[in-house]
């Protein structure tokens, strides 16, 4: 697989644990409910979409399981998500009132019975096994466009082009909505900014471009904009695929459309680090090529093969790991005669960021290269550019996992604005007062059981969309996905970004996920005999460096977020 | 008019008697001061009329109700919540008893299963709340919801948030506090909460300390977390305000800044309980004093009364 | 054929329930006094259970089997290495709990010489290790070892985690979440050094005691038959040595009148016992409290009646009930373990210095601190305690249920929660006695209920959240 393909499966694993850690952020974070058994719901979820939407038992061969009732997609999550959120209620109801450590074991106790019961009770949902070939909706359409066959929605014959050209239009509108938040032209002093705009001009075939103009003489909004936007690119998709042109079609907007993502990322990387001088982010750099670097002796001396060569190889490698991490440790600790703590973690953030250049955009060229010179390297990057965008067999299409990938992000975006709303409300201070000292919001007629009920239904309910996103994206369902250990990794990402910061759970998400594909890469280079020792080492590690954090850093990376509710100025 | 009437109240703790039949009333628009020496059961009492703690015998009446039968949960609140719980048990035995395939008497027999079950837990953990005193504090909110509010000892403000904010949390009836009017009456409860905001403002005002505003609680000084508490309870808009020791350790400015604004709000009909260890405070402030001493009322009188009695030179000196 | 019953499942719970205990009083000691919530503890029985693999099976643990020349023998380098470890976890355990000057007999009652103490603890170190190496590969020196290692390690989380924590002030929520994150540390690392796979003790089946060869892990069964006329016994012995065939032992029948009589007698004596001691001892609090007496005299008089009363009988070709229990002998010696090491903690609560500190921190640490006990001292040793305790536990949990996995810990943890939270936190006595409950609802739960095994955990999950239900203060009642 390409590694834009990984990128979109991971990302889709981002957007899911970034919903399900928002649940638990709304439970713990705000509500100071320590549910350690919040995968439950996420259980409940995923198999309550999936035994929905899937055809009966009896059709099945060699599968046992209850409902099967064939159910749209689109009536089954909702389903699963109010089951989710009414099991939150009856595990809350009575286990809310008692002392917190009780309420955890409890909880916990309820996630190892839900599990245990799906491995158990065969007839249930088919047992030990996976349950799987329930439908995917819309599946037959894919690739996009014209890869696959017509689909009926509502009783109407819609062609996969017009489907093709509903999807663009709605990437498109929501893209030109975003640049006019983030990319604002307020400067068109310096050159650099000059040039970017120009760019953006370009990939947002000029529509990004005016959009970003009015914004900024701010006089008009850019409603009608986006979804004009959205509406001249879907038509054009949809044309150009009918016509026959389906690569141009797909190119001039998907295509586009990704490199105007890149842009869009870039600059919000720079908009977030903007006051960093440019020593430490040449350090930054410098610590993720030495990072790379120290990979160098195993990879050049043969990772692969049990001889004497790569063994040394690997002993090279684990100590300049070791140094690494011992120079990082030692800079961390001496960081003050350069700047402040937080500037240290900013450094780290942008190293991060280097990490994943270097990786996406220089050595996936390597195997390339080595198979096909410059020419195969830079039509590699090429598909790394166009992320959006699968090339197989130089047919440039959008494939399933692209469709999955796009309705996570616009799921999680929804829930997140949906939950910067409520905790920006008199809710979330309530639930926030409840949290901080529970008698002052009894004091102030505050009916605390009825808060904590409300967090946990509504936390429950996230995690419960999130287990009917997961069933969507991995098409088969073992309760081995469901293990407690999952509930103990979401509060990873709720307590690294910033507990009761729902742009930090969001952040936790994706460096949990950065941190799970880079151990993975790491594995890969190591022998095999050793690939299980690693796996199972970097859970350790995950655990470590939750002690760590709660030790030096409790508040996260992002802290809590300063109260919203003042910011909602009338 | 008689706010509050108590009546032969009694509290022990593990054999030791912190209230003995304690007997006082409050009447409206008064500032009635409650003292004693040190171990003479007054937080105690304070907590019992809040409803914080629960009498072992004896009445508190609030506006001639009983404050317990006020903290129990209406007729209403019991039927929403024995029913949800009793659906949603219900479902579940449906649900199980559908999913292992019996015929309909079997379903209504696991669906009646559910419900009774569910129910059974609401009075369960009802009935559990009823003998422990560790969960009973989750009832008194309903105390200040009918306008019987108190102040704690130690304060409690929110120290992670704003002093704005902390005040923003006290009204009573803010429409965002319902999650569906949240999500989809947004602008009603944008518009109230500009409101809120103006209020908490001009209580900040009338408190003078707005240029606090935005500053985070937990880093007020003693005095102005007195004065943030006092703006707090007052935004729950109450009738009867309880104070437990509202000028403990502020310094003397603040401390008649505090009792200006008290006077001021007596005249404007407020009441006040108030418990108190510095006499010449007390004795200024009160319309009428109450002396506990040993889990009991030793007299009530004027300012004047107090002073001039033995048995309370007696209590203090010999306490 | 005699089927196993009820009965059967009853003795399966009270072994259960053993092992449960032994875990559970760690935790209940950590939770009251240290006030760590610690759900990394199911991960401290886990590696008593992986330690002993160190000497029952040297020849599979990575790096050290290179010091083995066969599965269960080490060579010389691997034995001195064995005693190192043992001898050293001595030390370290004295170490922990009085410090260097402790090492030196600063904790004895008379003045010596600090060679003196020096030499003494050197020397009882020894001892330690030659027991160790002299019974290797026996599954009791691995207990041992286990033992001391575990009681060296266990105080480190607290010095160097726990105790950073509480300095700077955690809620009880942080502590949970840092216990957590232990718990995966050690479970994982665990598995990365040892690899994910099941691994067994090797046991023998016969142990040799005075040149008489007795069944170790084979069960043993009893069958009784209630008839018309009294109760028969017969022991069938199914693993007999040489061959498969179940060879019966004896057959024994105890009268009706006889039964009764057992009945009786043992209440009588029981409640005699129980009865004197209250009146001749008025202090509250002795070591041997009325109902431990009553208890003691009552379970001695039983076992001495049992052996006395019964006339050699035969097998019954019809009765009225009949049931079996199969146990076999290191099911009875877990029991025992466990019973001893309770009678164990209950003296040192009782009679020691250490014990008296220990009760008074755990009612009330800030407290105990003003009253000038070293607090971090006595929580030092709850952790001592908690890790013997725990390796003990694990070593019999690798041994009962045969299989040694990363995640046996964790699959225990729910059941010693529920058997703390059952007996009341802060009560270690209450543990104890909830532990056993919570074993007896699991085995007779499953058995009862006619489900299989694996859910044997859900079983005890439900009883602790009937009891939280119920009272959430616990059977022992008092809130700590």
């Amino acid at each position: 697989m390409a590694i834009s393909g990984t990128l979109v499966s991971l990302g889709t694993f981002v957007a899911i644990y970034a919903l399900l850690s928002l649940g638990l952020n709304i439970k713990f974070g705000y509500g100071g409910l320590l549910d350690i058994g919040h995968v439950t719901f996420y259980l409940l979820g995923a198999y309550v979409t999936a035994l929905l939407v899937a055809p009966p038992a009896a059709d099945q061969q060699f599968a046992d399981y209850v409902l099967g009732l064939d159910l749209a997609w689109i009536v089954a999550v909702p389903i699963a998500v109010v089951v989710a959120a009414v099991a939150g209620m009856l595990i809350a109801l009575p286990a809310i009132r008692l002392r917190e450590d009780y309420l955890a074991i409890t909880v916990l106790g309820f996630s190892v019975i839900a599990k245990r019961v799906i491995q158990t009770q065969g007839w249930l949902a088919n047992g030990p096994g996976s349950l799987r070939n329930y439908p995917a909706p819309l599946r037959g359409a894919f690739p996009l466009p014209g890869g696959g066959e017509s689909i009926t929605l509502v009783g109407l014959g819609v062609p996969p082009e017009a489907l093709f050209g509903v999807v663009v239009l709605i990437l498109w509108a929501v893209g030109t909505y975003v640049l006019g938040e983030f990319g604002r032209i307020d400067s068109m002093d310096s050159i650099g900014d000059r040039v970017f705009h120009a760019v953006f001009a370009v990939t947002t075939l000029g529509v990004g471009y005016l959009a970003a103009r009015r914004l900024a003489s701010g006089t008009e909004r850019v409603g009608a904009l986006t979804v004009g936007s959205g509406l001249v690119a879907g038509v054009v998709a949809a044309g150009l695929s009918l016509t026959g042109s389906v690569s141009v079609g797909v190119l001039l907007t998907l295509g586009l459309f990704s490199v105007f993502t890149w842009l869009l990322a870039a600059r919000i990387v720079f908009d977030h680090y903007d006051g960093m001088p440019a020593r430490d982010a040449v350090a930054a750099l410098g610590l993720a090529v030495a990072f790379v670097g120290a990979f160098l002796p195993l990879i050049l001396l043969g990772g692969e093969g049990g001889n004497e060569q790569s063994r040394i190889g690997l002993i090279v490698t684990v100590v300049l790991l070791l140094v690494f991490v011992y120079g990082l440790v030692y800079l961390s600790n001496h960081w003050e005669g350069y700047g402040s703590g937080s500037a240290f973690i900013s450094v780290v953030g942008v190293g991060a960021l280097w990490l994943f250049v270097i990786r996406y955009f220089l050595l996936a060229l390597v195997t390339p290269f080595k198979q096909g010179g410059a020419s195969e390297a830079l039509g590699q990057l090429f598909q790394n550019l166009t992320w959006l965008i699968q090339f197989s067999g130089g047919d440039p299409a959008f494939n399933y996992a692209r469709f999955v990938f796009t309705t996570a992000i616009a799921v999680v975006g929804a829930a997140y604005y949906l939950m910067e709303i409520t905790v920006a409300s008199p809710f979330g201070r309530v639930l926030k007062a409840i949290r901080d000292d529970e008698d002052a919001a009894t004091a102030l007629g505050k009916n605390t059981f009825v808060f904590k009920i409300q967090s946990m239904m509504l936390g429950s309910a996230l995690a419960g969309l999130a287990g009917a996103l997961w069933a969507l994206s991995v098409g088969a369902l073992v309760h081995t996905m469901f293990a407690p250990r999952i509930t103990f990794i979401v509060f990873l990402m709720v307590i690294i970004g910033g507990t009761a910061n729902n742009r930090g759970v969001l952040l936790g998400s994706v460096i949990y996920w950065g941190f799970q594909k880079g151990t993975e890469d790491i594995a890969g280079f190591f022998p095999p005999e050793a690939r299980s020792s690693v796996q199972a080492l970097r859970i350790a590690f995950i655990g470590a460096l939750l002690i760590v954090i709660l030790y030096y850093r409790p508040e996260g990376i992002w802290g809590e977020q300063t109260t919203a509710s003042s910011e909602v100025e009338s | 008019m008689t706010l509050l009437e108590v009546e032969n109240l009694r509290k022990t703790f593990g054999g030791i008697v912190a209230v003995d039949g304690a007997s006082f009333s409050v009447e409206e628009g008064t500032v009635t001061g409650l003292i004693g020496p040190n171990g003479a059961g007054k937080t105690t009492t304070f907590n019992l009329v809040s409803g914080f703690y629960e009498p072992d015998s004896g009445v508190v009446r609030y506006r001639g109700t009983d404050t317990q039968e006020l903290m129990t949960p209406s007729r209403d609140e019991r039927a929403i919540w024995v029913s949800s719980a009793g659906v949603g048990f219900g479902t579940v035995g449906l649900a199980g008893a559908s999913l292992s395939g019996v015929a309909t008497p079997g379903l209504l027999a696991g669906t009646a299963v559910g419900a009774v079950a569910g129910a059974g837990i609401y009075y369960g953990q009802e009935w559990l709340r009823g003998r422990s005193d560790d969960t009973r504090r989750t009832r008194p909110f309903r105390l200040s919801q009918a306008g019987l509010a108190r102040t704690f000892q130690i304060t409690r403000e929110l120290q992670g948030m704003s002093v704005l904010e902390n005040l923003m949390l006290a009204p009573k009836g803010q429409r965002g506090e319902n999650l569906t009017q949240t999500w989809f009456n947004r602008s009603a409860v944008l518009e109230q909460e500009a409101s809120v905001r103006e209020e908490a403002r001009d209580m900040l005002e009338f408190l003078e300390i707005d240029h606090l505003e935005t500053e985070e609680a937990g880093n007020l000084s003693g005095g102005q977390r007195k004065l943030l508490e006092l703006g707090r309870i007052l935004m729950t808009d109450p009738d009867l305000i309880l104070l437990d020791e509202p000028v403990a350790g502020v310094n003397p400015t603040l401390t008649r800044k505090l009792l200006e604004r008290l006077e001021e709000l007596r005249d404007q009909g407020y009441s006040f309980l108030i418990v108190e260890h510095d006499m010449e405070v007390i004795m200024n402030i009160s319309d009428t004093i109450i002396v506990m001493a040993e889990g009991q009322k030793l007299m009530q009188g004027t300012p004047e009364e107090v002073q001039s009695d033995e048995r309370v030179i007696d209590a203090y000196l010999g306490g | 054929m005699v089927e196993t019953g009820l009965l059967n499942a009853v003795v399966t719970g009270i072994v259960t329930g053993s092992v449960i205990a032994l875990g559970a009083i760690g935790l209940s000691l950590v939770y009251s006094i240290a006030e760590v919530p610690n759900f990394a503890h199911g991960e401290l029985l886990m590696l008593g259970a992986y330690m002993a693999i160190f000497v029952n099976k040297p020849g599979t643990v990575p790096v050290y089997e290179l010091l083995a020349s066969d599965t269960q023998a080490a060579t010389t380098a691997g034995l001195v290495v064995l005693f190192l470890l043992a001898a050293g976890g001595a030390v370290a355990v004295i170490y922990q709990l009085a410090g260097r000057e402790g090492l030196a007999g600063g904790y004895w009652n008379r003045d010596v010489p600090d060679p003196v103490g020096y030499l003494v603890h050197a020397a009882g170190a020894s001892v330690v290790g030659l027991f160790v190496v002299v019974t290797t590969p026996s599954i009791w020196s691995g207990m041992v070892l286990a033992m001391v290692l575990l009681g060296a390690f266990a105080p480190l989380l607290e010095r160097r985690l726990f105790r950073k924590f509480r300095r700077k002030d955690a809620e009880l929520a942080t502590m949970l979440i840092v216990t957590l994150g232990l718990s995966f540390v050690l479970r994982f690392t665990t598995q990365a050094i040892y690899g994910g796979q099941t691994r067994t003790y090797t046991v023998p089946n016969v142990a040799s005691v005075f040149d008489t060869t007795v069944p170790l892990s084979a069960a043993q069964f009893f069958d009784f038959y209630l008839t018309g006329s009294g109760l028969v016994v017969e022991m069938i012995n199914t693993g007999a040595v040489g061959s498969g065939d179940p060879v019966s032992l004896f057959v024994v029948e105890y009268a009706l009148p006889a039964l009764v009589g057992l009945v009786v007698v043992t209440v009588a004596v029981g409640y005699g016992a129980a009865r004197w001691r209250r009146q001749s001892g008025t202090t509250a609090g002795q070591t041997v409290g009325p109902r431990l007496t009553g208890g003691l005299a009552g379970l001695v008089t039983l076992l001495v009646l049992v052996v006395v009363l019964p006339s050699s009988g035969s097998v019954p070709d019809s009765s009225v009930a009949s049931t079996r229990i199969s146990l076999s002998l290191m099911r009875g010696l877990t029991i025992t373990l466990a019973l001893l090491m309770m009678g164990l903690l209950h003296v040192l609560l009782r009679e020691t210095k250490l014990g008296v500190a220990m009760r008074a921190s755990s009612d009330n640490l800030d407290l105990a601190k003003v009253t000038g006990i070293n607090t971090d001292q006595v929580i030092t040793a709850t952790w001592v305690i908690a890790g013997v305790y725990a390796a003990i536990g694990g070593v019999m949990l690798g041994v009962l249920f045969v299989q040694v996995q990363p995640n046996i810990g964790f699959f225990l943890l729910l059941p010693m929660f529920a058997g703390v939270i059952l007996g009341g936190i802060g009560s270690v006595y209450g543990a104890m006695i909830g532990s056993f409950v919570v074993g007896l609802s699991m085995d007779v739960g499953i058995y009862l209920l006619d489900i299989g095994t694996v859910l044997r955990v859900p079983v005890a999950f439900v009883v602790l959240f009937v009891v939280l239900l119920v009272k959430p203060e616990g059977i022992a009642g008092g809130a700590s």
